[in-house]
């Protein structure tokens, strides 16, 4: 299986005599998602791109973090990256900064002022800066 | 709060995101093909499926809380979801 790092998901060729098929990964589960009909182009990048820009691209979300392309199910919404670099955040009961009970509807921790949602180091480093 | 994660989950699994969608994902060993976690053999190529699905691929990355099972981000103190104190990576080396 060959990464090109950014550009597209890893990726398998099949040689057919009609043309290259090519199967798209997702970067973090390693699922199958998109296969592409037969395809021939003057250079191996072209036919990449081809197959890639037919149909495989749209299965697929990138992480603004790592770069990686991944399925929906491993991919993080709310901050556009996969749940490798990101895990998915409930609204908190507690604050993950200080442990206070959190009161329904804020942003900040009444205690500390941690941001609640999304919180992370940097993000509340900011905070504090403020 | 309750409510609010809830209406949050169920859009999430709406639009095939979240926690919800991993746990009844499982990917073939053999041919790598997407399966529902219910299925005991691969649509695809017939192997057996393993039993580990999405979100233990998901949980292995992260830590969890070990009062709930919550997963957690490197940066949190504490469980957002029961309160519970987070051990800090160094507090479990020098365990």
């Amino acid at each position: 299986m060959d990464v090109k790092k950014n550009k597209t998901a890893s990726f398998k060729i099949n040689k057919t005599p009609s043309g290259n098929i090519y199967e798209f990964f997702c970067d973090l589960s390693h699922a199958l998602v998109y296969s592409s009909k037969p395809i021939r182009a003057d250079n191996p990048e072209e036919e990449l791109m081809r197959a890639w820009g037919e149909g495989g691209k749209e299965y697929f979300n990138r992480c603004q973090k790592c770069g990686k392309w991944v399925i929906d199910a491993m991919y993080n919404p709310d901050v556009w990256s996969c749940v490798q670099c990101v895990p998915i955040e409930d609204y908190p009961d507690y604050c993950p900064v200080c442990g206070a009970k959190s009161q329904e509807l804020s942003n900040f921790c009444h205690v500390c002022g941690a941001k609640l949602f999304y919180g992370g180091e940097e993000e509340n480093e900011k905070t504090e800066r403020k | 709060m309750k409510k609010r994660n809830a209406n949050r989950k169920k859009s999430l699994s709406y639009f095939g995101f979240g926690t919800d969608i991993m746990k009844h994902s499982v990917v073939c060993s053999e041919c790598n093909s997407l399966e529902p976690s219910n299925r005991m053999y691969c649509s695809k190529c017939n192997s057996k499926l393993p039993k580990s699905n999405l979100h233990d691929l998901y949980k292995s990355y992260h830590i969890s809380c070990e009062k709930c099972g919550t997963v957690l981000s490197n940066s949190m103190h504490y469980c957002p979801h029961c309160g519970n104190r987070v051990k800090a990576s160094s507090e479990l080396c020098a365990l």
